[in-house]
């Protein structure tokens, strides 16, 4: 990796009371939040909202309440905002026709940057991308693609950046090594958002972690504390068997278990440890010698998971 | 105590397998329902009921007329299939395009050619049911007018002895001319990439014939001047009707003025059937997606 | 300010001729050349008959079909290409007036179009002209196509934007109105952008080019022409400042 351009200025995102909605769809509900240099996760499932929130920090959207503002200026509806601020889209879209250099090259001078060329031929480089450069970007692998959207979108050195799930649909490698530019970039004093649904893949990289839910900010904080949050929570299982009475009283004598729940259709089990449970349903199946016929843990699925973050 | 593993999940199959033909058969009726946009939502369905509606109107139109009025005077047959040309020259470039670049968009051509049908197989599977759906245009209304024809009159047995034999040219000309109609824009589409081109370029082989036509009318004299109309598909498909029905075609029409044999506009086309079948294949010929 | 519009336009263009279109262009120009090989070898090429042949053939086939089939692909493709493809937001996310955008991705369509319609104007005059064929005839048909393009390329620009099956929208108005309607109904002959074409040919034709049936008068070409175009484009302009990537029709 090349040496880091010069620090660009510091900068400060805020959102204040920002709230957007479709029709009768709201997407983002009065959501406040302030943003330092560094890297910060915004983190959630599916439909909460969290490409809006980036949209409308690159100044594409207008809130339809609220503010959001990039050093104190509206980010919509000013041209020259966007100087600052550089957005990766979620999309693979990029012209499939054009080769990677000539797709930062173009980047570089609708920017009407003094120098395109150098500024293009820099920003490939942090990215790594100065081998393929000029094949064209529909023979990229995914990773690749990912990889010249964000030399495309740091190529006139903007002090924000906004990552729209960046790591989607890359293998280990790709990631490690899209992390390493990113951490570099945010050890530059850029304000640097990543919105993920999957914690893990933010690894150690972000220092603050934004958790959306349904539109709403569901919790701020650490990434650890986070992380600690989410594997400490009771998990809960659906369980089917031929004699459910006999196994609920069964499973109600091991120590893993926080509560049993005996109705129509199975039985729900609670517990705060999910390795030791499993092999002890096992356990008690084959000493009852009663047949497990369905064993379903119902709430690995993301909404439940950030929806007991809410209720934390 | 034993443990067991109870295999409660995955079964195989063990029914009949059907084969090749059965596969065939069963892509043919799936894409003739395609073609009136069954089981595709309710914009699929628009365009294809409106232009099938068309084509039936006029007929219905004759028969409450007819019957209001008692004069049997009846749009001929031969009449019927080169005003239906238009409506069904839109029909098939609006569905061509359903029916196979939907595949190649989806990639779900790929599908299809793992199971036991080859690609030709494909090809002409789709050729026959596009063929069969606007079979459902050009014979329709032809029957309409037929069953119009021997009831209305007072005594229908008599009727129906006149007019039977016309059940022939209905059934052969209709089919024929559907052949002509889909093969060639399933052709033309063979080679779109997305549904608008692919309806783009049928709908521009409809424009720019009767143009080139009409300039070839201009310039030329003699008899390039008059075998020019085969240029013009809505003049060989009203030749071929006329040649069908055994009519003489008015002095003053195209085709009467270009004089050609009867003959001439069966070979015609037959002749683009051919070769756009053949385009269409070859379109196909590799079994790769 | 230059840099960044050239590069819009650079942009436009290489989308325009991406995926095969480029073959369809040539096939465009080359078209009427290849008539002319038609006619040279059909006809006995009498006195007056190659003015015959031009004016037909650029009226009916290149006026009448090629120039709104090129307009209708280039058009769409131009913004609604973009927004399908969604690298329509790499234009947006620049500081760059929106209108500016807006207009450059307009001209460059009109110019890909006017460029190829004129190619095949000029490439079958070259091969069939003579005394009896002045330069006034391919120029009196090149300036059709211009003012063709320029009002069917608006026209087409908004639609390709709004809508996602802004082609097949764009044919439709090409099939329905300009060919069935127009032709056969003399009072709305002068909505035809096809008909403004053919009137135009003959007024800058002075005298050379003439149409037995060419109704509309020019004043109306004028106002009518302009009115369609100026509204399309500030629709098309009002419609990209707006933009807001929310999922479209």
């Amino acid at each position: 990796m090349t040496a880091p351009a010069v620090s660009p200025q510091p900068s400060a995102i805020r959102l204040s009371n920002v709230s957007r909605w479709y029709g009768n769809i709201v997407a983002v509900n009065d959501v406040s939040f302030t943003l330092a240099p560094g890297v910060t996760g915004l983190l959630g499932p599916n439909g909460a909202g969290k490409t809006t929130i980036l949209h409308m920090m690159a100044g594409l959207l207008r809130p339809s309440a609220g503010t959001v503002l990039i050093d104190d200026a509206p980010a919509a509806g000013n041209p020259l905002v966007y100087r600052k601020v550089g957005l990766i889209p979620e999309r693979e879209s990029v012209h499939d026709y054009l080769s990677g250099w000539e797709f930062v090259r173009a980047c570089a001078r609708l920017h009407a940057l003094p120098d395109a060329d150098a500024a293009a031929h820099r920003a490939i480089d942090q990215v790594d991308m100065a081998a393929p450069q000029h094949r064209r970007i529909s023979t990229y692998s995914k990773g690749m693609k990912q990889r010249i959207k964000v030399a495309g979108a740091l190529v006139h050195d903007p002090a924000v950046l906004l990552l729209d799930e960046p790591f989607n649909g890359m293998d280990p490698r790709q990631r490690l090594h899209m992390l390493d530019v990113l951490r570099q970039l945010g050890q530059q004093g850029r304000v640097i958002v990543i919105s993920s649904h999957i914690l893990e893949e933010l690894n150690d990289l972000a220092t603050n972690i934004l958790v959306m839910v349904s539109g709403r900010l569901a919790a701020s904080g650490h990434f650890r504390e986070i992380r600690r949050l989410m594997t400490d929570r009771p998990h809960t299982f659906h369980i089917k068997s031929s004699d459910d009475r006999r196994l609920a009283a069964a499973l109600l004598a091991d120590q893993s278990v926080f509560s049993v729940e005996l109705g129509g259709d199975g039985i729900v089990i609670r517990t705060g440890e999910r390795g030791t449970l499993t092999r002890n349903i096992a356990r008690a199946a084959r000493d009852t010698k009663i047949r497990l016929t369905e064993i379903r843990p119902t709430d690995e699925s993301l909404e439940s998971v950030f929806a007991y973050l809410v209720a934390k | 105590m034993s443990s067991a593993i109870y295999d409660l999940g995955y079964q195989r199959y063990t029914g009949v397998r059907h084969g090749r033909a059965y596969s065939i058969r069963t892509l043919w009726w799936f894409s003739v329902r395609a073609a009136f946009g069954s089981g595709r939502g309710e914009q699929a369905r628009r365009m294809p009921i409106l232009v099938t509606a068309l084509t039936f109107l006029p007929a219905l139109v004759q028969i409450g007329v007819a019957s209001a009025s008692g004069a049997l005077n009846f749009i001929s047959y031969s009449n019927y299939l080169e005003f239906s040309a238009l409506a069904i020259a839109l029909f098939v470039a609006a569905q061509a395009p359903e029916l196979i670049v939907n595949d190649k968009q989806n990639g779900t051509l790929s599908l299809y050619l793992s199971r036991p049908i080859s690609a030709g197989d494909y090809a002409l599977a789709k050729l026959a049911a596009l063929t069969t759906a606007t079979t459902v245009l050009t014979l329709g209304p032809m029957l309409v007018l037929f069953t119009a024809r021997v009831f209305l009159p007072v005594s229908p047995w008599v009727a129906f002895k006149d007019e039977w034999t016309k059940l022939f040219p209905i059934l052969g000309g209709s089919l024929l001319v559907s052949l002509f109609f889909g093969s060639v824009a399933l052709a033309l589409s063979s080679f779109a990439i997305k549904r608008a081109f692919a309806t783009a370029s049928v709908i521009a082989f409809f424009l720019l014939t009767p143009a080139m036509y009409g300039v070839a009318q201009s310039v030329t004299a003699g008899a390039v001047r008059r075998w020019s109309v085969l240029l013009n598909p809505v003049l060989v498909v009203s030749g071929y009707s006329k040649w069908l029905f055994e009519i003489e075609a008015s002095h003053r029409s195209a085709v009467g003025r270009a004089d050609l044999p009867g003959q001439a506009y069966l070979w015609a086309v037959l002749g683009v059937c051919a070769i756009s079948t053949f385009v269409l294949l070859s379109r196909y010929r590799k079994n790769e997606a | 300010m230059n840099g960044p519009y050239m590069t819009v336009a650079w942009l436009t263009w290489r989308q325009l001729f991406a995926r095969r279109r480029a073959w369809l262009a040539a096939a465009t120009v080359v078209l009427p050349f290849i008539l002319t090989f038609f006619y040279r070898l059909a006809t006995e090429d009498r006195e007056g008959d190659r003015l015959i042949f031009m004016l037909g053939m650029n009226r009916e086939i290149v006026i009448g079909v090629l120039l709104p089939l090129t307009a209708v692909i280039f058009g769409t493709t131009a913004f609604g290409g973009e927004v399908d493809d969604g690298t329509m937001i790499y234009l947006l996310v620049r500081p760059l007036p929106r209108w500016g955008v807006a207009l450059t991705k307009y001209l460059v369509a009109v110019l890909v179009t006017a460029a190829i319609i004129t190619a095949a104007i000029m490439l079958a005059w070259l091969a069939l002209r003579n005394d009896e064929l002045p330069g006034a005839v391919p120029r009196s048909f090149i300036t059709a196509s211009v003012v063709g393009s320029l009002v069917y390329c608006a026209l087409f620009s908004y639609v390709g934007l709004v809508t996602r099956k802004g082609l097949v929208l764009g044919l439709l108005y090409i099939i329905f109105f300009e060919n069935i309607l127009a032709r056969g109904v003399p009072g709305v002959k002068w909505l035809s952008v096809r008909e403004f074409g053919v009137s135009v040919a003959q007024w800058a034709g002075g005298g050379v080019v003439k149409f037995t049936d060419a109704s509309v008068p020019m004043t109306t070409v004028w106002v009518a022409g302009s009115i369609i175009l100026v509204g399309a484009l500030a629709m098309t302009i009002r419609t990209m400042m707006r933009y807001e990537l929310v999922e479209r029709l």
